[in-house]
C-alpha cells in the first residue's frame, strides 16, 4: 500500500518536474514548489476532509448511543446486558427499581453472580431462604442456558418473570417482566372458578386444548380432569358439527349464547348446550374461558311446540282461501301465507295485534280496497255482535273476483276466509260472452239460417239474411208454420224437405226455385239438418239457406261476356271460331259450300282521333246495327278494332256472297248521325268461299282478309273476293319492304326536282322527291314504297336522308331558290326532328329562309300539341312551313288557326278538276281567297294545262307547280336555272 | 474512420498531430470559457477543416490523452468512412425550456437509421434530467445518448456552447450518427462514498432542495461541511455530492452535484432534479477510488467498440468538476486510469464538465449524471 502511494506521488512529482521544465530543459523551481506546495494542499484538503467526515461520523454513532439509551429507560421492562464473562455492560432504569434492594451492587463491569450473592445476603430471593448455596448454582447454571424463562418470587409477595438469552458474542440479555398484578389476578380466577357450579373450562386459543376444567364440567360430562386435559374443545363436539365449530373458531367469534351447541358427554349422550365465552390470559397463553348452561330440556321442549306450530303454520299456508282471525276488538290474531298474496299485504302493517281499520287503510293503500272502509267495518261488526256469519262477493280493482265468509268464534272474535273465485266468474262471463257472439254471428251470417221445431215445423229461429231473404220480418214468422209464412207451392216444398229430413235423420241438400212473399221467386240451395234430443229423436231442424239468385244472373253474364264484345255485344273472335269451325264441319259433311265475308271499316282510325274515342264507339255502335239488319240472319261477329266478319251459310255461293256483300255496302254506306256529328263510314270487303278458296277455318280466314287488303289498296269501298294471285301479292309485298329497309345503304334512293314557279312562270323553288330505283323491279314510285316506309319505320331514316341530300343540293346552287322538302308523320312522332334540320341547315350551310318543309294534316292528328310544338321550334330555325294537300282532310281550317303556316298548297285533286268540276273551282277559288285574306301564299299542285293555269292566273293564285312548270327530274335537268353550266343532253329532257 | 488530434496554446497556436488531407466530417474542441469566448477558436477550426461540422463547449479542464489542462484548447477532427452524421442546435433561454429544448432537437436528429448522439449542452440554464428526458422522448431508449454539460471552471458564471457557430451561451447543440456501420461504446462511473445517515428529501422543487428529513436543507449540508468549507459553497459543495435514489429502486442511485446555494432562502441547486420522497445521502471523495470509477467507466464504453479492430477510434471523456476540483493535480490519475484501460490505439479527448450524460449503468436508461466520469468511444466497424 505505501508502495503503491508512492509510486503515485512520484509519478506526480516526474509530471511536476516536466511542468515546471521549459522547451530548453531548465527548471523553473519557482513553479515547481508552487505545483509542489499546491499539490500537498490538495492532499492536506483532502485529509481535513476525512477527518471531518470520521469526525461526524463518531459525532452521529455518539448520539445513536445516547439515544439507544434514552430509549432503555423507556421500556416498561427490566433490561440488563452482560458481557461473556457475566460482567454488567447495560441496564435500564427498570431493572434496577425491580432489583432496588441491591442497586448498589449493579455497576458497570460487575459480576451478575456477585449481584445474586449480594441480593441472597440481603434475603431479596424468599424461595432461596435456607438453600442459597444451591439455589445460586441452580440460578447460574439457568443463567448459562442459551435461553431460559422462568418465575421469580421477590419480597412483597411479587412476582417477576425473568426471560434471558445468549447473544452472538458470548454475553446475555435479560428481561424482566413484574407478573405480580397478573398472578394475584390468575390466583382469584382459580377460587371462582373450580368451586362454581357452572361448568366452565379454559381452553388454549390456538391449540383448543383444555386448559383447565372445573369440578362441575367434570360431573356434567363424566371425563375425568385429565381426560380433558389430554382433550381439544374440537373433541366434544359430534362429527357432523365439527366443521361449523372450525369455522366459528376462524372466525375469531366468540359464543355468547346465540348458537346451541351439541357435546357428548363421556357415556355417548349428546346434550345440547349453549356457551359464553371470554377470551383471556392464563398461564401466559392466550387462552379461552367458557361457561356451558346445559340447554337440552328446554330446546325438546321448545322443539315439540314449535314442530306443532310449524304444521299447524304449513296447513294454514297452504291452503288454498286466506284466512285471517280477528279478537272481540277487531285485532289480528292471525293470519295466513294465501292472505298475504291474495292482496298484496306488507308484513310490515299486517301482523298480530293490527286493527280492522288499519287492515282495510292498507288493502285501500295497495289499491285492492275500493269500498267505504268505515261502511264495510260497521257492516262486519254489525254481523259479528249478532253472532251470525255473513258472507259477500268483493271486485277488487284488478278485476279479482273474492268470496268472504265472516265466521264468528265462542270467544268473541271471528274468522274471515277470502276466497279468489275469479276463474269460476271468468268462466260464467266467458260462456256469456261466448253465447252473445254467438248470437252475433248467427244474425249476422250473410245465410240465411233457420231454426224449426222438428214436431211442428214451426220457426223457432229466424236471422237477418233470412228476414231479407223471405222479405218478411222475423216476428211475422217466428212460432207460425211455412204455410203460414209462404205461399202454397213454396210452403209444400218447404215442409215436404223439412218433413223428409227429419224422416231420413241424415242432412239434405238441395236446390230450388223458391216464391217469397218480399223477393218474388229466388234460387237458392238450402242444407238442413235434424238436431236430436237426449232420446235421439229429431228436436229441431237446423236450415241452412244459400241465395244464389245474383250469382247465377253473373255466371251466365260472365258465359256470355266470353263469346260476346262488350261494346256492340255481337259475338267476338272467339265465338266466331268456334262458329266457322261448326260450319265447316257442317259443310264438309253436307258436301256444301259457304261464304266468309271479312269487313274493315276504311279510315276508322280517323274518326277516333279526330272525334275521339266516344263518338268512335258511336259509329261502331250504328254500324253494328246496320250490318245486322244487312246481314239478314248470317252469323256475323266483331273481330276486334274495326274488323267484323260474316258466315254466310246458307244458298249457293258466290251468289249469295255477292249479293249480301252488295247490300252490307248499300246499307252501310249512308251517312250517319252520331253525336251531332254527320259522318259516313266506308267499308272495304274481302270474301273467301269454301272450299275453293280454301278448306280449313284459318286458311279461309287468311284468304279472306288478302282479299280484303286487296279491296282496301285498290280503292276504298270496294268488294273484293279471293283470287289465288292475292296471295302472291301480299308476299311481294313484304319482299319490298324488306329491300327498302337496304334501299339507303346500298344507295338506291335519289331525288328529283319539281320546280315550282310564280304565277308569272319564273321559277322560285323546287320540290325534293324521293325516288327508289330498285335493283331489279326498276323504278319503284312513291305511292307504293312511302306507305310501305311509314308502315315500317324506315321513313326516319328516308326523311332525313332526303332532307340532308335536298338542302345540300340547294346550297350549292348559285341562285338562291327555295327547297321544299316533304315531312312524314313518321319523322314527328320519331327522334329529334328540330335538331336535325338545325344539324342539317349547320352542315350543309343553306340559308334557313330557303328550306320550305311540307307538312300535310296526318303530322297533327296524331299529337296535336307535340306537333305544334315542333313545327314552333322548327319555324324558330328560320325554315318556312308550308301546309301540303290542303282541302282534303277532315279540319284543314282549324290547323290554319292554331299554327302560322307560311304556305298553303292546294291538293292536285282540285286543281285536275277544275276546269270540269265547278264545285272544284269554287274550293281553288275560296282556298286562294282564304290565302289572301290571311296573307298566306297559296301553292297550287298538278298544274298540267294552260287552262288551269290561266284559271289560277284569274283567281291570282300565288305559285303554281306541275308538269306545265317542269316534271320531277334529276337536278341535272335544271342546271341552268339554279345557275350551273348546262349539258344539252339534259337540256333537252328538261324540255321535253 | 480516421482520427487526428489538434490542440492550440497560446505560444503556439494551433497544432495537429498529422496533417492528412483526409476527409473530416467532425471535429470537437474543448476550451476555458475565456479562451472560446470570442469565436476566434472557431473561426480557426472552420478554416482548417472547411467541409466539416464543428461543434464544442467551455469547460472546467481539458482532458487530451494523460493530460488535463486549463491553458489549452483541445479538439479532434474525426473522417468516417460509411457514417452519415447531422448536427442539430436550440437556443435555451431558461431551464423550464428544457424539455422542450431536447424534443426539438430530438425532432430535428430522429431518422430510422439514427444510432447515437452526443449532446452539449448549456451548464447553467439548464435543467438537464429534463433536457435528457425530452430527447429520449422523441428519440426512444434504444438510441445511444451521451454527451455532458459545459463548463466554466470553479466560476459558475457562464458557459458556451457552439455548433458550426461561435460558441455563445444559453445554447443546446447535439450531433447524431447514423447508419449500421457507427458504433458507440458508453460507460459511466463515479467512485465517491456515501457518509452519514440516509435521509428522506421532505421538500423540493425540480432541482432545488429545501428540506431533508425535514430540516433545511443548507443548515443541515453546512453541519456537515464544518465551518471552513462551508464558507466555500457552492464551489465546496461539488466534494460533497448527494446520492439520490427512489425507494422503490434502491440499486438505481444517482449522484447530484450543487450548483448554486440561497442562503437567504436556505435552499441549494442541484445540477438536476431530487424528486420528493427520494432516498438522499451525503458522499465524499478519494483520489484512489475515483480513478478505480474512471477506469470502469473506460472498460464499459471500451466494450461496446470491442468489434472494431481496423481504423482510429476516439473516445469522449466527459468528467465532473467536483471530481477535478476535489483531486488537483491528481486529476490527472483519473484520466491515466482510464487511458490504461483504453489503451493507446484510442485517441482521448474530454473536458471537465457540469453534469454528465449517460444511460445509467444498472438501467440502460439514459440519464443526467453528476460527480461521474462518463466515456463515449465513437469507431466505424470494418
Amino acid at each position: 500500500m505505501v508502495g503503491v502511494m508512492a509510486d503515485a506521488l512520484h509519478k506526480l512529482l516526474a509530471k511536476q518536474i516536466a511542468k515546471a521544465t521549459d522547451d530548453l530543459g531548465k527548471v523553473d523551481v519557482a513553479e515547481l514548489c508552487r505545483l509542489v506546495s499546491s499539490a500537498y494542499d490538495d492532499l492536506d484538503r483532502d485529509r481535513r476532509r476525512t477527518d471531518r467526515s470520521i469526525a461526524l461520523m463518531i459525532e452521529e454513532l455518539n448520539r445513536t448511543h445516547e439515544r439507544l439509551l434514552d430509549a432503555f429507560d423507556v421500556v416498561p421492562e427490566g433490561l440488563a446486558l452482560f458481557d461473556a464473562e457475566g460482567r454488567y455492560v447495560l441496564w435500564n432504569r427498570r431493572y434496577e427499581e425491580i432489583y432496588s434492594g441491591c442497586r448498589d451492587a449493579i455497576a458497570l463491569g460487575a459480576r451478575f453472580e456477585d449481584t445474586l450473592r449480594v441480593a441472597l445476603a440481603r434475603d431479596l430471593y424468599p424461595d432461596a431462604k435456607g438453600r442459597e448455596d444451591a439455589w445460586l448454582a441452580k440460578r447460574l447454571a439457568r443463567h448459562a442456558q442459551p435461553q431460559n424463562s422462568e418465575e421469580q418470587h421477590l419480597p412483597g409477595d411479587r412476582w417477576i418473570r425473568v426471560e434471558e438469552r445468549r447473544t452472538a458474542d458470548g454475553g446475555s440479555i435479560g428481561v424482566r417482566i413484574d407478573i405480580t398484578e397478573s398472578k394475584k389476578r390468575e390466583e382469584s380466577f382459580r377460587f371462582l372458578f373450580d368451586g362454581n357450579p357452572v361448568p366452565m373450562w379454559v381452553i388454549d386459543r390456538e391449540t383448543l386444548k383444555f386448559l383447565a376444567v372445573n369440578d362441575a364440567v367434570i360431573g356434567h360430562y363424566g371425563y375425568s380432569r385429565d381426560e380433558f386435559l389430554n382433550m381439544t374443545a374440537r373433541d366434544l363436539r359430534p362429527a357432523e358439527q365439527r366443521a361449523e365449530f372450525d369455522q366459528l373458531m376462524g372466525s375469531g367469534r366468540i359464543s355468547q349464547g346465540t348458537t346451541v351447541w351439541q357435546h357428548r358427554k363421556s357415556d355417548g349422550t349428546i346434550v345440547l348446550v349453549s356457551m359464553y365465552a371470554r377470551d383471556l390470559e392464563y398461564r401466559g397463553r392466550a387462552a379461552r374461558l367458557c361457561a356451558v348452561v346445559d340447554v337440552t330440556e328446554g330446546k325438546r321442549a321448545e322443539n315439540r311446540i314449535l314442530e306443532q306450530k310449524l304444521q299447524l303454520d304449513a296447513a294454514l299456508d297452504n291452503m288454498s282461501q286466506g284466512l285471517v282471525m280477528f279478537d272481540a276488538q277487531g285485532r289480528i290474531v292471525l293470519c295466513n301465507q294465501r292472505y298475504f298474496e291474495m292482496y298484496n299485504l306488507s308484513r310490515d302493517v299486517v301482523k298480530p295485534g293490527c286493527t280492522l281499520r288499519e287492515l282495510i287503510e292498507h288493502r285501500r293503500d295497495t289499491g285492492l280496497f275500493t269500498g267505504d272502509p268505515d261502511e264495510y267495518r260497521r257492516q262486519i261488526f254489525d254481523d259479528i255482535a249478532q253472532k251470525k256469519a255473513s258472507s259477500r262477493t268483493l271486485e277488487l280493482s284488478d278485476g279479482r273476483f273474492v268470496h268472504c265468509v265472516n265466521q264468528p268464534m265462542d270467544g268473541g272474535g271471528w274468522v274471515v276466509t277470502h276466497e279468489d273465485i275469479t276463474e269460476r266468474k271468468r268462466t260464467e262471463q266467458d260462456r256469456d260472452r261466448s253465447q252473445a257472439f254467438l248470437d252475433l254471428v248467427i244474425e249476422n251470417i250473410p245465410v240465411t239460417v233457420v231454426v224449426k221445431d222438428a214436431v211442428d215445423f214451426r220457426y223457432i229461429l229466424v236471422n237477418r239474411a233470412g228476414e231479407d231473404y223471405y222479405g218478411v220480418p222475423r216476428s211475422k214468422m217466428i212460432g207460425k208454420t211455412a204455410h203460414e209464412v209462404l205461399a202454397r207451392p213454396a210452403a209444400d216444398l218447404v215442409t215436404a224437405l223439412d218433413r223428409k229430413v227429419c224422416e231420413n235423420g241424415k242432412p239434405l241438400f238441395d236446390e230450388h226455385f223458391l216464391d217469397t212473399p218480399g223477393h218474388g221467386t229466388r234460387v237458392a240451395t238450402s242444407t238442413r239438418m235434424p238436431m236430436f234430443d237426449e232420446h235421439g229423436q229429431p228436436r229441431y231442424i237446423l236450415a241452412v239457406v244459400n241465395d244464389i239468385t245474383e250469382r247465377k244472373d253473373a255466371e251466365a253474364r260472365i258465359a256470355h261476356l266470353v263469346h260476346h264484345d262488350p261494346l256492340t255485344d255481337l259475338p267476338n273472335r272467339s265465338a266466331f271460331n268456334v262458329r266457322l269451325n261448326a260450319t265447316l264441319e257442317r259443310a264438309a259433311t253436307a258436301n256444301e259450300s259457304f261464304a266468309v265475308i271479312h269487313i274493315d271499316l276504311d279510315r276508322f282510325k280517323e274518326v277516333n282521333d279526330v272525334f275521339g274515342q266516344v263518338v268512335g264507339d258511336a259509329v261502331l255502335c250504328e254500324l253494328t246495327r246496320r250490318l245486322q239488319v244487312a246481314a239478314n240472319g248470317a252469323f256475323l261477329a266483331r273481330l276486334g278494332g274495326d274488323e267484323f266478319a260474316l258466315i254466310a251459310a246458307d244458298g249457293a255461293q258466290p251468289a249469295t256472297a255477292v249479293s249480301l256483300a252488295e247490300r252490307l255496302l248499300a246499307i252501310v254506306g249512308n251517312e250517319m248521325d252520331v253525336s251531332g256529328q254527320r259522318l259516313r263510314a266506308g267499308f272495304s270487303i274481302g270474301v273467301a268461299i269454301y272450299p275453293t278458296d280454301g278448306d280449313d277455318a284459318e286458311k279461309l280466314l287468311g284468304n279472306a282478309a288478302s282479299a280484303l287488303y286487296r279491296a282496301k289498296s285498290e280503292g276504298r269501298g270496294s268488294i273484293r273476293f279471293f283470287e289465288p294471285e292475292m296471295d302472291t301479292r301480299l308476299r311481294d309485298s313484304r319482299a319490298l319492304q324488306r329491300d327498302l329497309c337496304l334501299a339507303l345503304e346500298r344507295n338506291e334512293m335519289s331525288l328529283q326536282y319539281q320546280p315550282q314557279a310564280r304565277i308569272d312562270g319564273a321559277v322560285v323553288g323546287f320540290e325534293a322527291l324521293a325516288r327508289w330505283r330498285h335493283p331489279s323491279r326498276g323504278m319503284v314510285t312513291p305511292g307504293t314504297f312511302i306507305p310501305l316506309a311509314e308502315e315500317s319505320g324506315i321513313i326516319v331514316q328516308i326523311g332525313e336522308w332526303v332532307l340532308r341530300e335536298a338542302c345540300r343540293e340547294a346550297a350549292s346552287w348559285l341562285k338562291p331558290l327555295q327547297i321544299a322538302v316533304n315531312l312524314s308523320p313518321g319523322q314527328f312522332r320519331h327522334g329529334d326532328l328540330p335538331g336535325l334540320v338545325h344539324a342539317v341547315l349547320l352542315e350543309t350551310g343553306l340559308a334557313p329562309a330557303r328550306l320550305e318543309l311540307e307538312i300535310t294534316e296526318s303530322v297533327l292528328i296524331s299529337d296535336f300539341s307535340r306537333a305544334v310544338s315542333i313545327l314552333r321550334r322548327l319555324k324558330a330555325l328560320g325554315a318556312q312551313i308550308v301546309m301540303d294537300d290542303f282541302g282534303t282532310g277532315y279540319s284543314s281550317l282549324s290547323y290554319l288557326q292554331s299554327f302560322p303556316f307560311d304556305k298553303i298548297k292546294i291538293d292536285r285533286e282540285f286543281i285536275l278538276n277544275v276546269d270540269r268540276k265547278p264545285q272544284s273551282a269554287a274550293i281553288v277559288r275560296a282556298v286562294v281567297g282564304l290565302g289572301r285574306s290571311l296573307g298566306l301564299p297559296v301553292v297550287a299542285e298538278g298544274v298540267e294545262t294552260n287552262e288551269q293555269l290561266a284559271f289560277l292566273a284569274d283567281e291570282a293564285c300565288d305559285q303554281v307547280q306541275g308538269f306545265l312548270i317542269g316534271g320531277p327530274f334529276p337536278i341535272a335537268a335544271y342546271a341552268e336555272l339554279v345557275g350551273r353550266p348546262v349539258t344539252p343532253a339534259l337540256r333537252l329532257v328538261a324540255t321535253g | 474512420m480516421r482520427v487526428e488530434q489538434i490542440f492550440w496554446t497560446k505560444p503556439s497556436g494551433w497544432q495537429r498531430s498529422s496533417h492528412g488531407s483526409d476527409k473530416v466530417d467532425l471535429a470537437f474542441y474543448f476550451g476555458t470559457r475565456q479562451s472560446l469566448a470570442d469565436g476566434t477558436r472557431y473561426e480557426e477550426i472552420l478554416k482548417m477543416f472547411p467541409e466539416s461540422r464543428v461543434i464544442g463547449c467551455s469547460t472546467g479542464g481539458q482532458i487530451r490523452d494523460d493530460d488535463v489542462s486549463d491553458d489549452e484548447v483541445a479538439g479532434v477532427a474525426l473522417g468516417f468512412d460509411a457514417t452519415p452524421i447531422k448536427t442539430a442546435y436550440e437556443p435555451i433561454l431558461h431551464s423550464g425550456e428544457s424539455r422542450a429544448c431536447g424534443e426539438a432537437i430530438g425532432r430535428k436528429l430522429q431518422a430510422p437509421d439514427l444510432a447515437g448522439i452526443f449532446v452539449l449542452s448549456d451548464g447553467l440554464n439548464v435543467n438537464g434530467s429534463e433536457l435528457v428526458a425530452g430527447l429520449t422522448e422523441i428519440v426512444g431508449k434504444v438510441v445511444s445518448l451521451t454527451g455532458g454539460l459545459a463548463g466554466d471552471g470553479a466560476q459558475f458564471s457562464e458557459t458556451l456552447v457552439g455548433c458550426d457557430c461561435a460558441p455563445r451561451s444559453g445554447m443546446v447543440a447535439a450531433v447524431g450518427f447514423y447508419g449500421s456501420a457507427v458504433r458507440i461504446g458508453h460507460g459511466s462511473a463515479g467512485g465517491w462514498d456515501v457518509f452519514g445517515p440516509r435521509r428522506r428529501i421532505t421538500r423540493s422543487k425540480g432541482n432545488v432542495l429545501l428540506e431533508l428529513d425535514g430540516e433545511l436543507a443548507l443548515d443541515l449540508y453546512e453541519r456537515y461541511l464544518g465551518e471552513d468549507e462551508a464558507k466555500g459553497l457552492p464551489g465546496t459543495g461539488l466534494l460533497f455530492p448527494l446520492q439520490i435514489h427512489d425507494p422503490k429502486q434502491p440499486d438505481h442511485e444517482v449522484v447530484r452535484t450543487i450548483l448554486s446555494i440561497d442562503r437567504q432562502g436556505r435552499s441549494m441547486t442541484f445540477a438536476g432534479d431530487l424528486p420528493e420522497g427520494w432516498s438522499a445521502q451525503l458522499m465524499r471523495g478519494n483520489f484512489d477510488r475515483l480513478a478505480a470509477g474512471a477506469a470502469d467507466a473506460a472498460r464499459q464504453a471500451r466494450a461496446g467498440i470491442s468489434e472494431c479492430k481496423d481504423g482510429d477510434a476516439v473516445a469522449l471523456l466527459v468528467s465532473c468538476i467536483g471530481r477535478r476540483l476535489l483531486m488537483g493535480q491528481r486529476a490527472t490519475d483519473e484520466v491515466e486510469a482510464a487511458g490504461i484501460e483504453l489503451g493507446s490505439k484510442i485517441s482521448r479527448l474530454g473536458f471537465y464538465s457540469y453534469g454528465e450524460i449517460s444511460p445509467h449503468a444498472a438501467s440502460g436508461i439514459c440519464e443526467l449524471h453528476n460527480q461521474t466520469m462518463t466515456v463515449t468511444t465513437i469507431a466505424e466497424a470494418a
